[in-house]
């Protein structure tokens, strides 16, 4: 057993939990051969974050802070949402525009509880979530990791590979996760949401197999974007300034996480609408009218033109990400949009 | 341990030893090199050998005395090992230099080891400067760090620098193979290559790594296929298998490939990033002097070089910027994966790209040197030759497509070659249609085979207008469709020329995919070539009159200065300018 590992897996993939269930199923005192029993009191007390021999670290607010000062808001947030993000976490902390760390402090502290001996399980184990917060305190865990006390597992849990220091990773053994599969999220969703599967299906394509967010499409989605979306390009189509200022109008009221979902979406649907047109191949992930749609447009636009959108897209949802002003950014795009649009059609006739 | 048992550090070892054979140890050594290379192993075993109270004539420690066994057990008094990183600050630094002043109790030297020394606190850094200038004489300090340019020049002046080199690939190989000896475990040379290409110079990881596979993989033996698995490296074979579509315009297929890779779970960048290696590894085969920087197995270097020859240079390096644009706009893209399929999709469209840039000044067919070898199998090659001859006196007209194309069919070729040799019967048991690649490649077999007996050739006029008229009635958008109608066809040797109304025509039909792959079905002639010829006398006569455009005063002006020419004396006169 490699006395440190790296999980290292994309956003919402699931691999704290997987951090967690590794240190319980070695601690496990019955363990089966897939899976910890989940009920002898090493399990039990892992599984509620409360065991004295299952550290954690994670990225924290303010200079001297240390985990431990954390830890009940940490077990609160690790029992409402094992797949959460460090955005999800650090606001819990409240910490607002602030950077989230690991501090030296919790560096020297780190080395501290690992130099005592285990207190009633096999092996003590920290968990470091999210190890690119280290920055260049990381050196000085390097000679921990490197040749740790007896009985003592590393479980660092990334997202970012090329944010950690190279002689953290040279230490390591690598797990890389996948993320997940649209079959996985939407039975995910099913199952523990409770959302109907066409509810689930249209989600899971959108949140490109991070689970977190996917949840979180869920909570917002009372717009439908699809419809959105398609409006704006029919507007946009038919180039009449009136429409389309009324449209920006209407849109740039609903607020920014809707306009980057929409933004997202859109790009989804070009994606969609980019393999149909290349390769004339209907087996898309899309639904309905959306596919229809898609379909008709093939005949007007071309991959240039897709090319061009596809750019026009990113920047908008680049700008509204950095808080540009909604109704001046979707005029001008959906004016950039006309053009690209027409262009090709003024040379057909 | 000893110093033999180092790896790749021969420079390192040989200065060391000599030193201790003239008796001229430095009193502060740094040993510097990227992660994973032996520094701190080296120090260790500097240290025990200085200790040693019976070394051996090569200066080894002889790991049996008394300073040595205590050294292995972490009990010695004579050897101290500070980890800089987590003791960084002055007050460390003066415990330290209190010790020192210390006889050591048993043998003859003190050793410090102090590792990752780049954490050291500035202050620290200078409190130490005295002490290791001029230590007492028992007194030796041996400081590693990976960071070099951190430490003050003040601290480098006073020691002696090693240098680690990174461990080349080989040698890591040879190491590995020796602990597969060893520990009884069998392994393929292609898999510790992987391993080696993935430690990136580095022996600790690529150890780690060895480790999880040798402890993942049942019954001992490690293979090529294990490794990538364990890894998550994308085979190879999947690059080869992209570009041969892309080489080929077969989007479809390209689009399908990556898709897999992505069901497999490898992240876009990865994908785009390995496929820029992958076309400088084709670019380093072009040339015989750069191709032992190719950093792979003997069996996938003569693939790389089967590859390389059907590329052209101009491709690879147009292909090699969109791949490298792709990564460079990766981070901003908020689809990474629209956006890497865009890239390869503007890849699989460079030949077009090409040509139609190409198109007005005439290129001239360098393609001799680049053909494949064909001498590998007899038979077909004297085929090919004659084939070759035909095509090389038949492609004589516009020479300035040509390149792309001579190219592609040298790449059919080949893959006809690759097809055949195995089981040549299949030459002479064809079947004409079928859509899969091994249908395909039998009837392009068959093709040339029919080209030398002389057998009833699809390839004819008549023929041709058939399959154009066909193809018309598949197009389902009206206005390609129209534009179809009005061009001609035009069959020459090995090549067929639509005559097309204007660019924009042209632009439209070259975007109809389907038509390549269905021409060379239908006519059962796999190399031929497609050009398009732009003659305006078949454009139809609807060209609107001239409608004139709103005059702007400046015109006005000089319409009417040109009545009357006094009035531009008038103008210069009064200096008067227009009306905006």
């Amino acid at each position: 057993m490699a006395h440190a590992r790296i999980f290292l897996g994309p956003k919402g993939c699931g691999k704290l939990a997987l951090a967690v269930a590794y240190a319980q199923y070695v601690n496990c005192e019955n363990p089966t051969e897939t899976d910890s029993c989940g009920t002898c009191r090493n399990c039990v007390r892992i599984a509620k974050g409360i065991h004295p021999d299952l550290h954690y670290s994670y990225p924290t607010v303010g200079a001297k802070a240390i985990s431990t000062q954390f830890l009940k808001e940490w077990r609160a947030a690790l029992e409402e949402n094992a797949y959460m993000d460090v955005n999800d976490w650090l606001q819990r902390l409240g910490a607002e525009n602030k950077q989230g760390n690991i501090t030296r402090d919790e560096c020297v502290d780190i080395v501290k509880k690992l130099s005592f001996k285990t207190y009633e399980a096999e092996y003590k184990v920290l968990i470091i979530w999210l190890p690119e917060y280290l920055r260049k305190e990381g050196n000085r865990l390097l000679k921990l990791i490197e040749e740790p006390p007896e009985k003592t597992l590393f479980i660092l849990v990334a997202e970012n590979q090329e944010l950690i220091l190279n002689t953290i990773l040279s230490r390591c053994q690598v797990t890389s996760i996948n993320k997940l599969s649209d079959e996985e999220i939407i039975g995910g969703l099913v199952e523990k949401v409770g959302v109907s599967a066409e509810e689930a299906k249209r989600v899971a394509f959108l949140a490109d197999g991070n689970f977190n967010e996917a949840q979180k499409l869920l909570q917002s989605s009372e717009n439908d974007h699809a419809t959105m979306f398609l409006k704006w390009f029919r507007v946009c189509y038919k180039g009449n300034g009136l429409e389309m200022v009324n449209w920006v109008d209407a849109f740039s009221k609903l607020g920014r996480e809707n306009q980057k979902q929409l933004l997202s979406y859109a790009l989804h649907f070009m994606r969609e609408f980019m393999v149909i047109r290349m390769t004339g191949n209907t087996d898309v992930r899309l639904q309905g009218t959306e596919l229809q749609t898609a379909q008709n447009m093939t005949k007007v636009i071309n991959f240039e033109q897709i090319d061009r959108i596809t750019k026009l897209l990113n920047d908008s949802y680049y700008y509204i990400e950095r808080n540009a002003n909604p109704k001046a950014l979707f005029l001008d795009a959906s004016i950039q949009l006309n053009t690209i649009l027409r262009r090709q059609v003024a040379v057909m006739k | 341990m000893r110093f033999d048992d180092v790896v790749g550090q021969q420079h390192v070892s040989q200065t060391l030893k000599n030193a201790l054979r003239n008796e001229q140890v430095a009193h502060a050594f740094l040993f510097c090199g990227p992660r994973g290379v032996g520094k701190t192993t080296c120090a260790r075993i500097l240290a025990k050998v200085l200790n040693c109270e019976n070394v051996t004539p090569d200066f080894e420690p002889c790991n049996e005395c008394n300073a040595c066994q205590s050294f292995n057990e972490n009990a010695s008094f004579n050897i101290h090992e500070l980890d800089a990183a987590s003791n960084n600050s002055v007050e460390h630094i003066r415990a330290l230099t209190e010790q020192v002043r210390f006889q050591p109790q048993q043998g003859k030297k003190k050793i410090y080891i102090i590792d990752e020394v780049h954490m050291l606190s500035q202050a620290a850094f200078n409190a130490f400067l005295k002490t290791l200038e001029e230590p007492p004489p028992y007194a030796i300090f041996i400081l590693a760090t990976t960071e070099k340019h951190k430490i003050i020049p003040t601290i480098l002046s006073r020691c002696q620098i090693f240098d680690f080199k990174r461990i080349q690939i080989p040698e890591m190989v040879s190491h590995l193979e020796h602990i597969c000896k060893e520990e009884g475990i069998e392994a393929e040379k292609d898999a510790l290559h992987i391993i080696g290409q993935k430690a990136d110079g580095a022996l600790r990881d690529s150890l780690s790594i060895f480790d999880r596979i040798a402890s993942s993989v049942p019954d001992k033996k490690i293979t090529y296929d294990s490794v990538i698995n364990n890894l998550n490296i994308l085979d190879y074979d999947y690059y080869f298998k992209v570009l041969d579509a892309v080489l080929t315009e077969d989007l479809p297929q390209v689009m399908l490939l990556f898709n897999e890779i992505t069901n497999k779970g490898f992240e876009p960048d990865i994908f785009i990033n390995g496929l820029a290696g992958h076309l400088r590894n084709l670019l380093v085969c072009k040339d015989a002097q750069t191709i032992k920087l190719l950093e792979v197995g003997d069996k996938v270097k003569a693939r790389y070089h089967e590859q390389s020859a059907i590329s052209p240079m101009n491709y690879l390096l147009t292909a090699l910027n969109i791949a490298n644009d792709c990564d460079v706009e990766y981070r901003m893209a908020r689809n990474k994966r629209l956006h890497v399929e865009m890239a390869i999709i503007k890849m699989t469209y460079i030949n077009r790209a090409i040509s139609i840039a190409n198109n007005p000044q005439a290129v001239p067919a360098t393609s001799e040197k680049k053909t494949p070898d064909l001498s590998a199998s007899e038979g077909i090659s004297n085929v090919e030759q004659g084939t070759r001859n035909n095509e090389v006196k038949a492609a004589t007209p516009p020479p300035q497509t040509q390149n792309p194309e001579k190219e592609k069919e040298a790449r059919s070729e080949t893959a006809v070659l690759r097809e055949a040799r195995p089981d040549k019967p299949s030459i002479t048991t064809p079947k004409l249609g079928g859509g899969s690649l091994l249908s395909k490649l039998e009837a392009e077999v068959k093709d040339e085979a029919e080209q030398t007996d002389e057998k009833p050739d699809l390839f004819t006029t008549e023929n041709l207008e058939k399959v154009w008229a066909e193809f018309i009635e598949k197009i389902q958008s009206p206005s390609v469709k129209s534009q179809f109608k009005n061009a001609g066809v035009e069959l020459g040797d090995n090549e067929i020329t639509v005559k097309v109304s204007s660019e924009m025509a042209k632009g439209s039909m070259q975007t109809e995919s389907g038509l390549m792959p269905f021409l060379r079905e239908k006519l059962g002639k796999p190399t031929f070539k497609l050009t398009y010829d732009i003659d305006k006398s078949l454009r139809k006569e609807i060209e609107k009159p001239d409608i004139p455009l709103p005059m702007t005063p400046m015109d006005k002006y000089k319409k009417m200065a040109a009545k009357n020419d006094k009035l531009e004396d008038l103008r210069k006169r009064f200096d008067l300018t227009f009306d905006e």
